[in-house]
């Protein structure tokens, strides 16, 4: 799969027609997708119109866009005219069909991008692995028996494997930086409440945003200006960089703080305070919202639910209104903090995901010594970014032969043309971009490791 | 139907009474009747267990743990 931008630019100049790519697309999502568990539902019928709609506008003459013919996937909780939103849920298998498109998705459907599949997730996305009991587990594709990460598991690897070259989730506590980390590609979560959340099923209401994970960041800057619909101007001067300290260097990889190091030597190492009560205040919002927002399908049918979840949703809705209330008046205090403390500075280093993708096997990860449930600690440095507000890139490290591991880089609010020039200047330095799975683990073909180009490493090691 | 959220205002109440996560058997009967939820038998080891979780995070919260 080539990226978007090529891939926009053959469609828009006549080189090659959008039923080509999809064709292409199709083919390769119904020979290679089934071990990976990604993909829940294929569109072929409405990709197919967008097709044939996109190659229409080209032979008039008539520009169909800057995604022209691009096929995406969008994780299962947007709105697709004419199906249900299941959010990763039976629950909502046989719900009424949306009767629109849900913004982002009608966004890039303007610009000429083309709906072929939706993606799998946790169940209402709540959980960092997209191990979900009625749609299977996401495997990842750099090594089947590991997880993709979640919970927007299913759009981080349908980009990772190069089956498409972009995908759309949703970061609520990290889940697409974490996933994006696991798995080896770009996710960006942007500043809260940036990008349309119209038609998108809820999770947590004080933290939901919608995101997007591309292979380059040439094509996450693509994809960024038609979900903001408006150009993105380039940085101006030279990027005040600061590495994040105290809890961020514990429970991470040595290669992500080595990492950081390298790529900012001597940047001052600023310490967010209070973050372990932030997270804590999250993890309680979240449960509340979380909660609540089902309480009544809880009250139907707990059992309905999926096992993973429902505990920890029924949870949720026992808490009381004061400790919710407690919790957002300290989100609302700490943001100020925070936006002072780190006002001086364009982007933080941080690391996204801890560590490694875990075994589906056993999906425990180390944290502070111990082995604890990845489906909760995989966030453990997204969440307190989140809490934020603050925009956060999460960006592969460059490491062929190994497992991917990712990295944030968080700007200041509405700061993320600073983050995407960072990116561009690492990724030019070969610091970070994608490393095709290695090997023939899901598809037995070459073509598998040589799937994903757009953004590929451009050879500077 | 899509759910709507029905969640707190989130102002702060500085008057109320420093709410507390439900943890006796007698407090999350009660908090389940308020939702009104029946927590069926397979979910009841592991709402505690998660009631438990979030109890230690209002304590990190507020600094006191």
């Amino acid at each position: 799969m080539k990226s978007a931008a090529f891939i926009a630019s053959e469609v828009r100049s006549g080189a090659i027609s959008a039923e080509q790519v999809l064709d292409t697309c199709l083919a390769d999502i119904a020979t290679r997708e089934a071990p990976m568990v990604a993909v829940t539902r294929v569109l072929g019928d409405r990709a197919r119109a967008e097709a044939q709609r996109i190659d229409a506008l080209v032979r008039q003459g008539i520009d169909p866009g800057p995604l022209a013919g691009v096929p995406y996937g969008v994780k299962d909780l947007f709105d697709i005219e004419g199906l249900p939103t299941t959010a990763g849920s039976t629950i909502y298998a046989a719900a009424p069909p949306a009767s629109r498109d849900a913004d982002a998705v009608a966004r890039l459907h303007a610009a000429g991008a083309v709906l072929v599949a939706t993606l799998n997730m946790d169940e209402f996305a709540y959980g960092f692995a997209t191990i979900n009991a009625a749609y299977g587990t996401t495997r990842n594709p750099h090594d089947p028996s590991r997880l993709a990460g979640g919970s927007s598991g299913g759009s981080a690897a349908v980009v990772a494997a190069g089956l498409l070259p972009f995908a759309l989730g949703s970061d609520t506590n990290g889940s697409v930086r974490v996933p994006a980390s696991l798995t080896g590609v770009y996710g960006l979560k942007p500043t809260h409440g940036d990008l349309p959340l119209g038609g998108v099923f809820p999770f947590a209401d004080s933290f939901d945003d919608v995101g997007h994970f591309a292979g380059s960041v040439e094509d996450m800057v693509l994809i960024w200006q038609v979900l903001k619909e408006r150009q993105v101007g380039a940085a101006a001067g030279k990027p005040r960089v600061a590495r994040l300290g105290g809890r961020f260097r514990e429970n991470a990889d040595p290669d992500q703080l080595a990492a950081i190091d390298a790529i900012a030597p001597g940047a001052p190492l600023i310490e967010l305070p209070d973050i372990v009560r932030a997270r804590s205040a999250a993890f309680l919002i979240t449960a509340c919202e979380g909660g609540r927002l089902h309480s009544q399908a809880l009250a139907k049918d707990a059992m309905a639910f999926d096992p993973a979840t429902r505990d920890r949703l029924i949870a949720g809705a026992l808490l009381p209104d004061g400790l919710y209330e407690e919790a957002q008046a300290f989100r609302t205090a700490y943001r100020a903090r925070i936006e002072a403390l780190v006002a001086d500075y364009d982007v933080l280093l941080a690391p996204s995901a801890p560590c490694t993708a875990p075994e589906v096997a056993d999906p425990r990860i180390l944290i502070d010594g111990a082995l604890s449930p990845a489906r909760a600690e995989l966030g453990i440095h997204t969440q307190p970014i989140s809490f934020t507000g603050l925009p956060s890139l999460a960006v592969p490290l460059y490491r062929p032969g190994k497992l991917p591991l990712g990295l944030q880089l968080i700007g200041a609010p509405h700061g993320e043309a600073a983050l995407f020039s960072f990116a561009a200047m690492l990724e030019a330095q070969g610091l970070i971009g994608v490393t095709p799975p290695a090997g023939a683990v899901l598809a037995g073909t070459e073509a598998f490791a040589a799937g994903v180009t757009g953004g590929q490493h451009n050879g500077a090691d | 139907m899509r759910p709507e959220s029905h969640v707190p205002s989130g102002d702060p109440a500085p008057s109320r009474p420093i709410a507390s996560v439900p943890l006796a058997q007698t407090e999350i009967d009660a908090a389940a009747r308020r939702a009104g939820i029946v927590i069926p038998d397979p979910c009841k080891d592991g709402v505690v267990a998660n009631l438990s979780l979030l109890a230690v995070h209002a304590r990190r919260m507020r600094g006191t743990l």
